[in-house]
């Protein structure tokens, strides 16, 4: 037989190169872009979040623009160094409050424009911070992020590369088949979620390199401005003149917003550099049949409306551009696109978790087996929900927050990394699959124990539900989990 | 008033769409009829979404509910689909030491990172800021332009990436990944 007819086929060579990119990125990054799946998960109920956090805050479908004025000017006058900026926060319907925010301090106010508590939500912030920055220095952490998001991105090109048989094994579920099984449920569902997935990793990846892209083409081309090349898309600011002045008009450009544009929902008003010459007055306001963030309406000192910044209406550039932030968040359609996001996120847990539980597989059946790294991923998958919901725990008795919350959560999945090095992969998913259920039953009595039915069921009942939707699921896992032990020692 | 028919008419069509095509799928010759009607239904699916919202949130619903409703069918087949005993191909561990825990495998694998995160991600940094450049002094318009760019530089960092993992001589990926990110460094000078 001549040499010729052994080689491989071409295609078999593409899939087995293509497959091999697919597993080295997988396995470099893996763990960290299944922090990030996990986190931003959890982020699109952020609004629901801070909301259960805090559930005795004074809630309102909507404030007059003079109470909203009344509260800014409290805040502001309260300050005891001056703000360069003061926003305030109006009522959504995911998170019905108006919020009074300067540099240092946040408030609730009350629907007559009197000030309420101070505002505080440490969990959802130790969360947010974990999926923008991996609770790193702001634009290190954006930058590593966003790099994060083009390995994920990699890995969703290289995995419809090394996938052939796409349109042949469209719906095909080998159930029961060892290993087959789990290859058919990464493929399948990394197939079918790919226009979710892609989008995503491909806006948090625009999102966490905006920066650094800034700066570079800014030094090409902008003498390292990076304000101009931003300021065309979303507006520039005038320049700063620190000279005092009286605060700008509040209620009036608000007045402006609810006659003028009545179909439009004001989400935020933001006053630049306030009580100086140099103060300038911008509300965002929501369009509810776009996939933008909003639009920034501009005003002067005295009230006077100047024109929009032109995302909702502008350039494609801005339109595009004022998509992304959405696109990634899932915010753009309400609690029914909330689900949705919730369902596409689990999904791309299971991707990125079934994913290298094939590729150890595999190594085991070419006797190469890794029991230690294969138990370290085990601790990963398991170990970083068990953390995120002891930190939620934690911070519910309102003792812990900020940097603790940061230390508990990576001491603490440490240790579970450092078990993988006594423990098997079993043991390790079995104590992290019932640290993750004694964690929810903790945070939900402790929760109850301090907020009462009211609390639960009241402001944040959304979430509420959500949780014990987690619980019971836990429950099934962990019960289906023993059966089969249980059953594999019976066949034994 | 008849706000609902739409989304309604969105989901019927979308389901029909899945229906078809998910039934075209099973058949042994290829039906060309429900392949066609499938994905004629599911460009109904598409418009009747798009009427309600605006241009660019009606096609994004319509994307989330045709994957939905494919989740849906796919959970469905995974619960009824038969269990069939298979060989089991996970062969016992012939050899349960740790491979690949080598010095040479975790020296390829750092160099490989480093290739992965660093030298990609500074070719596709340096392409996107030329090509930026590159628009301008053509007189592109500025927010279309850098939104290119901003596209540019992930989708182009990903395929380095995908393109380091794929080729498999070192010296040739190192030299190529070099090129990509000094020369476009090279001309951007001339472009201002």
């Amino acid at each position: 037989m001549d040499t010729q007819t052994r080689k491989p086929k071409t295609s078999a060579k593409r899939v087995a190169k293509s497959l091999e990119a697919h597993s080295l990125i997988a396995v470099i990054f893996g763990a960290l872009i299944y922090i990030l799946a996990v986190t931003g998960t959890l982020s699109v109920f952020n609004h629901d979040l801070q909301r259960w956090e805090q559930p005795n805050a004074p809630e309102m479908q909507s404030i007059s623009p003079n109470a909203a004025e009344k509260a800014a000017l409290a805040v502001f006058g309260s300050e005891a160094n001056p703000s360069t900026h003061l926003y305030i926060n109006f009522p959504k319907s995911d998170l019905p409050r108006t919020v009074i925010t300067t540099d240092t301090q946040a408030f609730f106010a009350n629907t007559d424009g009197s000030i309420a508590d101070k505002e505080s939500f440490p969990w959802t912030e130790f969360l947010l911070d974990l999926h923008y920055h991996l609770h790193m220095p702001q634009i290190l952490g954006l930058t590593v992020v966003g790099a994060l998001g083009v390995m994920l991105l990699g890995l969703s090109m290289s995995g419809l590369l090394a996938h052939p048989r796409i349109f042949r094994d469209a719906f095909t579920f080998r159930r029961g088949a060892g290993r087959l099984t789990k290859v058919d449920l990464h493929n399948r569902l990394s197939v079918w979620t790919l226009p979710f997935h892609f989008s995503n990793a491909l806006t948090g990846a625009i999102l966490g390199l905006a920066s650094i892209l800034a700066f570079a083409i800014a030094a090409a081309g902008f003498n390292n401005d990076t304000d101009a090349v931003f300021s065309p898309v979303f507006g520039g600011e005038p320049a700063i003149d620190e000279a005092v002045a009286p605060v700008a008009a509040i209620a009036k450009p608000l007045r402006y917003m609810e006659e003028s544009f009545p179909d439009l929902n004001a989400a935020y008003f933001i006053l630049h550099d306030p009580g100086t010459a140099g103060q300038h007055v911008q509300v965002i306001a929501e369009h509810p049949d776009r996939l933008i963030f909003g639009d920034y309406y501009n005003f002067d000192v005295a009230g006077n409306y100047k024109g929009n910044t032109g995302i909702s209406d502008g350039t494609a550039g801005q339109q595009i551009t004022g998509a992304v932030y959405n696109v990634h968040f899932g915010n753009w359609g309400g609690l029914p696109v909330k689900l949705a996001y919730l369902v596409f996120g689990i999904a791309l847990c299971t991707i990125i978790a079934s994913g290298l539980s094939i590729y150890f597989s595999k190594r085991r059946s070419n006797g190469r087996a890794a029991p230690r790294l294969e138990a370290a991923w085990s601790a990963v998958i398991w170990g970083i929900p068990a953390m995120l919901v002891f930190t939620f725990a934690a911070a519910l008795t309102g003792q812990v927050a900020g940097m603790a919350l940061i230390v508990i959560f990576w001491i603490g999945l440490l240790l579970a990394i450092t078990l993988a090095f006594l423990w098997s992969k079993e043991r390790i998913a079995i104590w992290g699959q019932s640290s993750i259920l004694a964690g929810l039953i903790l945070a939900l009595s402790i929760y109850l124990g301090r907020y009462g039915y009211e609390g639960l069921l009241g402001a944040g009942s959304p979430l509420s539900a959500l949780l014990v939707f987690g619980l019971i699921m836990m429950t099934v896992i962990i019960s289906k989990n023993s059966k089969s032990r249980q059953l594999a020692t019976t066949n034994s | 008033m008849y706000e609902f028919v739409w989304p309604l008419l969105g989901t019927i069509s979308a389901v029909f769409a899945v229906g078809l095509l998910y039934h075209s799928w099973t058949k042994r010759s290829r039906s060309w009829s429900h392949v066609l009607g499938g994905w004629f239904l599911a460009v109904i699916s598409l418009v009747s979404w798009t009427q309600t919202s605006g241009i660019d949130k009606g096609p994004a619903k319509a994307i989330v509910a045709f994957i939905l409703i494919v989740l849906a069918v796919l959970a469905v087949l995974a619960y009824r689909g038969p269990v069939k005993k298979r060989r089991d191909i996970e062969r016992e561990a012939t050899q349960v030491k740790e491979a690949g825990s080598g010095f040479k495998i975790w020296v390829l694998r750092g160099y490989n990172f480093v290739l992965l995160l660093l030298i990609s991600g500074l070719a596709a940094m340096s392409i996107s800021t030329a090509a930026f450049m590159a628009g301008r002094a053509l007189s592109a318009e500025h927010t279309a332009n850098l939104t290119v760019s901003m596209f540019l530089f992930p989708i182009s960092w990903a395929i380095f990436s995908v393109t380091t993992g794929y080729v498999r001589q070192p010296l040739v990926k190192s030299v190529a990944l070099c090129v990509f990110a000094i020369l476009p460094a090279i001309l951007i000078p001339a472009l201002q």
